[in-house]
């Protein structure tokens, strides 16, 4: 991918991002490094510390929970669940989100072949 | 490689970061560095090297950015965090190089045993440097030469070191050479906050930290004010009344501001802890070490509360 392509890349997946994590959520629960291999997997995240603080923003939003889960004894690891209100603003994206790509895709579909 | 604790590029990584989200509410920076510390630790579990694990987090000025839009946070003016460590370490070399003066040229021997002295006069104003010779100027100044030298120390090692000197500056205290031991107790107080504000892990102060500092500072600016006026009233020896009143209202305002928790206030109180390290320099009268001594810890005292109750312009907005 070029430098431009990078940055087109970047500006969309920005926005999209926490869904992404919502999606995510929607199938089980799971703890920081988890979300972040998944995302960088998918390649929806390049840098991997960006996503605590919108995890943090999300918490407070109320669209996911967190509990402590005790790891081999002495460690104890955060768990993100998605919440009620997380599920709705995920159903609402996905209407947003299949509409948004229907009408870009058309737009793009007059200049494509 | 795959110990428990983070080794020190995990570390560094951390203070960096903590470093650039100085100007973030105290609970939601930490829950951002506790998440990002727990991250580093499960990667080396499973078994990504440090480097690999921190370099796929990302520069911590742009977690810190991408934190800072995500709640909400105006980005703060300047560039970087303000190098703590190198600036503390920089006031305690002032601090020392101005100690070396006063107590070379300024400071009266307390024994008066100018040699060559023949009347009274003469022997209570020799001053250190009539008594034992241009030495003791190049003696004076060793801890400014010492604590100068920190600054050319590698960052890794400083932390240690500045410890060392501020355990060492603190004995020289104690040891009390030429009975001017009490003078360096200023620079003393810099070294040691050299030695542990830069590297807490928090940047600003907790609640009950703040409290704390703050009754002390309350404590400091108002105990001279009281002194005075207490000694006033027992007619112990008489007060200029206007001059006095206008300080005692400006001490009094002070302390005010403390409560308020105001950069502002905290530069105020410094300038005023270093008029009194010069009234100090250049009144040689029996108080001249309380007054030393009170102008070094208040000027500490605004250091500490501009580096730690209220870290870093563009805060208050």
């Amino acid at each position: 991918m070029n430098l431009n392509a990078e940055k087109i890349a970047t500006n969309l997946r920005k926005g999209v991002l926490e869904y992404c994590v919502l999606a995510l959520l929607s199938e089980r629960d799971m703890y920081g490094l988890e979300i972040a291999n998944q995302l960088v997997e998918l390649e929806l995240t390049a840098s991997e510390g960006s996503l605590y603080p919108l995890l943090a923003r999300m918490k407070d939003a109320g669209t996911v929970q967190t509990r402590w889960e005790q790891v081999d004894g002495s460690r104890s690891r955060k768990y993100y669940a998605i919440t009620g209100s997380g599920k709705e603003s995920l159903e609402l994206f996905g209407s947003v989100w299949g509409q948004l790509s229907n009408q870009v895709d058309s737009l793009l579909g007059g200049h494509h072949v | 490689m795959f110990s428990t604790k983070p080794d020190v590029t995990a570390k560094r990584y951390l203070r960096q970061l903590s470093g650039y989200l100085a100007d973030l509410p105290e609970a939601q920076r930490r829950v951002i560095l506790q998440d990002i510390s727990e991250h580093i630790e499960e990667s080396r579990l499973s078994g990504r090297t440090e480097s690999e694990v921190i370099s796929a987090l990302g520069e911590p000025r742009e977690v810190a950015k991408a934190s800072r839009s995500e709640l909400g946070i105006p980005e703060p003016r300047g560039t970087g965090p303000w190098p703590v460590g190198t600036s503390l370490i920089g006031a305690a070399v002032a601090m020392a190089t101005f100690t070396a003066v006063i107590v070379s040229f300024f400071l009266r021997n307390a024994e008066g045993q100018h040699p060559d002295s023949t009347n009274a006069t003469e022997r209570t104003l020799s001053s250190l440097l009539d008594f034992y010779g241009p030495g003791v100027a190049v003696l004076t100044l060793l801890p400014a030469v010492l604590v100068a030298v920190l600054l050319f120390v590698p960052l890794r090692m400083r932390r240690w070191a500045t410890l060392g000197c501020a355990i060492a500056t603190t004995v020289l205290v104690f040891y009390n050479p030429m009975d001017a031991g009490l003078f360096y107790v200023p620079t003393a107080i810099l070294i040691w906050l050299a030695a542990t504000l830069p590297f807490a892990k928090v940047l600003q102060a907790g609640r009950l930290e703040s409290v704390l500092l703050q009754v002390i500072g309350i404590s400091i600016v108002l105990l001279p004010v009281v002194a005075l006026f207490a000694g006033a009233v027992y007619e112990s020896f008489s007060v200029v009344m206007v001059p006095a009143l206008i300080w005692a209202v400006a001490c009094l305002a002070l302390a005010i501001g403390v409560v308020l928790n105001r950069r502002i206030v905290y530069w105020t109180i410094l300038i005023y802890g270093l008029l009194a390290l010069i009234t100090a320099a250049f009144n040689s009268g029996i108080l001249v070490a309380a007054i030393w001594l009170f102008g070094g810890i208040v000027l500490s005292f605004g250091i500490y509360g501009l580096l730690r109750l209220r870290p870093r312009a563009g805060i208050t907005r």
